[in-house]
C-alpha cells in the first residue's frame, strides 16, 4: 500500500518538474526525496522489527528515529557534498525533505487505518508532524552547511545535532502515543516558534546563522 | 535523579540563553549553549517517559543521545573554536600534549575494566556518550596542562576546563554498574551541580579574554 501511495503522489510531482523555474525545482526535487527516503525507513524499519525484539511503542521511541533521522541526513549530505553547501540553499532543502518525509508517513498511516481518522486528527497529525521532521531535518541540516568552510565544526557539530534531532523526534514520538497528545502537537510549534523568534531578535547562533 | 538532571540542564540552558542574548559571546560558548539545551531535551525525554510509563527509562534508552549530542557538542566548542587559539602547534609543547593523554587514559581504562566485567549491556547508556566524552577530556586536560605563555587565554580559562573533567569522571562514576548507591547518587548530583557551572566558568573565563 505505502509503495501504491507513493507513486500516486510522487509520479505527478514529478511530471512537474521540467515546468518549474530554478528555486521552486529544487524544493520539488527534494521533497520527492524526502518521500523516497520515508519509503527506504518503512523497509528498514519493517526489517529491524522483528530483530530487536522490541514491541510496536518501545521501536517506535528507539529504532525508529535513529533510522528516519539518519535516512533523512543522507540526500541532504549529499547534496552538500556534491551540489551546494550554502545555508540559504541547504536549509530549505532539508526542510523539504523533512516534509515530504512526514507527507508519505501521514497519508500512508491514514490509508492504513482511514476509520479511526477524523479531520481534527488529520489536521493536528499534518501539522505537529511536517513540522517536526522538517525541523529535525533542517537542524541535522544546518550542521551540513560546514560541510566545506569549517570541517572541524561539521565533523563534530552534525553528530551533536543528529543526535539532538534523534532525541527530539523520540519525544514526538512518545508523547504521540500517550495520553499527552496535544504535548506532541505543541512541542514541533513551540520549537519553531522558537526558532523565528531568535532570527528576528538577530540572535547569531553557530549552524544556524553563521 | 531524572528531575534534577533535567533541572539542571534547564536552568543550564536558561543561563545560556540569557548570556547569548545580553551580549555579544565568542563562537564556543554559543556552542556551549547547544550541548546545554541537548542535555535537556535529553533529560526531557526521560521525564516524559516517566510521565507517561510510570517509571524512570532503564539501560539504554534515546534520552542517553541527549548527553552523547552534549559531549560532541563540547568536543565541538574545543576542536573547532577554542583549540586553535589555545594550542599553535608548537614543538616545545608536545610533552603537555603527551601528559593530557593520562585524563582520557584513565576513563578509557575504568570504562574498559567495567565492560570486562559486567559485559556491554549495563554500560551501554555509558558507552554511548563515552567515545565524544574521552576525546573531549584529551582537549579539557591539554588546556590545563598548556603553559599560558601569551594573551592568558590558556589561564582564565582553567576553571572551566577543571569543570568538563570533574564532570567526565562524575558522569562514569554515577552511570557505572556495581558501585554503593551512595557513590552513584553523589557522583550524579555533582554531575548535575557541575553542569549547571559549565556555563557561567566558560562565561567567566571568556570575559577576561577583552580585559
Amino acid at each position: 500500500m505505502v509503495y501504491v501511495i507513493f507513486l500516486a503522489i510522487a509520479l505527478p510531482l514529478a511530471l512537474l518538474l521540467p515546468l518549474l523555474d530554478g528555486h521552486a525545482r529544487p524544493l520539488i526535487l527534494f521533497l520527492l526525496l524526502g518521500m523516497g527516503t520515508a519509503l527506504v525507513c518503512w523497509e528498514l524499519d519493517s526489517l529491524l522489527y522483528p530483530l530487536t525484539g522490541l514491541d510496536a511503542f518501545s521501536f517506535t521511541i528507539t529504532v525508529t528515529p535513529m533510522v528516519e533521522e539518519t535516512g533523512k541526513a543522507v540526500p541532504i549530505l549529499l547534496f552538500a557534498l556534491l551540489c551546494n553547501s550554502r545555508r540559504e540553499s541547504l536549509l530549505p532543502a532539508a526542510m523539504s525533505v523533512g516534509i515530504g518525509f512526514a507527507l508519505l508517513e501521514t497519508t500512508a498511516v491514514i490509508a492504513q487505518n482511514p476509520a479511526a481518522v477524523t479531520l481534527g486528527w488529520a489536521a493536528l497529525r499534518g501539522l505537529a508532524s511536517s513540522l517536526m521532521h522538517g525541523l529535525c531535518t533542517m537542524a541535522v541540516g544546518a550542521g551540513m552547511v560546514y560541510v566545506r568552510s569549517h570541517k572541524k565544526l561539521f565533523y563534530t557539530g552534525t553528530f551533536g545535532l543528529l543526535a539532538l534531532a534523534i532525541t527530539l523526534h523520540a519525544l514526538f514520538n512518545l508523547l504521540l502515543q500517550s495520553d499527552y497528545l496535544p504535548l506532541a502537537a505543541v512541542l514541533p510549534l513551540v520549537l519553531y516558534a522558537l526558532v523565528y523568534l531568535a532570527r528576528r531578535i538577530g540572535l547569531r547562533l553557530p549552524f544556524l546563522s553563521y | 535523579m531524572t528531575g534534577l538532571q533535567l533541572a539542571a540542564a534547564l536552568c543550564a540552558v536558561v543561563i545560556g540563553v540569557v548570556l547569548c542574548v545580553r551580549r555579544k559571546e565568542p563562537l564556543f560558548v554559543k556552542i556551549l549553549l547547544y550541548a546545554c539545551v541537548c542535555a535537556c531535551v535529553g533529560a526531557l525525554f526521560s521525564a516524559c517517559y516517566a510521565l507517561v510509563l510510570g517509571m524512570p527509562p532503564t539501560g539504554f534508552h534515546v534520552g542517553c543521545l541527549g548527553m552523547t549530542g552534549f559531549w560532541f557538542f563540547l568536543l565541538s566548542s574545543y576542536f573547532g573554536a577554542l583549540d586553535r587559539l589555545a594550542d599553535g602547534g608548537e614543538g616545545a609543547y608536545r610533552p603537555h600534549r603527551l601528559a593530557a593523554l593520562a585524563f582520557p587514559a584513565v576513563l578509557v581504562l575504568i570504562l574498559g575494566g567495567s565492560l570486562a566485567r559486567w559485559g556491554a549491556g549495563p554500560l551501554l547508556p555509558v558507552l554511548v556518550e563515552g567515545v565524544p566524552m574521552v576525546l573531549s577530556a584529551y582537549f579539557a586536560a591539554k588546556h590545563l596542562l598548556l603553559p599560558d605563555v601569551e594573551m592568558g587565554i590558556i589561564r582564565v580559562m582553567r576553571p572551566y576546563n577543571v569543570c568538563v573533567l570533574l564532570l567526565c569522571l562524575c558522569r562514569v562514576l554515577g552511570q557505572l554498574p556495581g558501585l554503593p548507591a551512595a557513590v552513584s547518587e553523589t557522583a550524579w548530583a555533582g554531575g548535575c551541580c557541575l553542569l549547571l557551572l559549565l556555563l557561567p566558568a566558560a562565561e567567566r573565563g571568556v570575559r577576561k579574554w577583552f580585559m
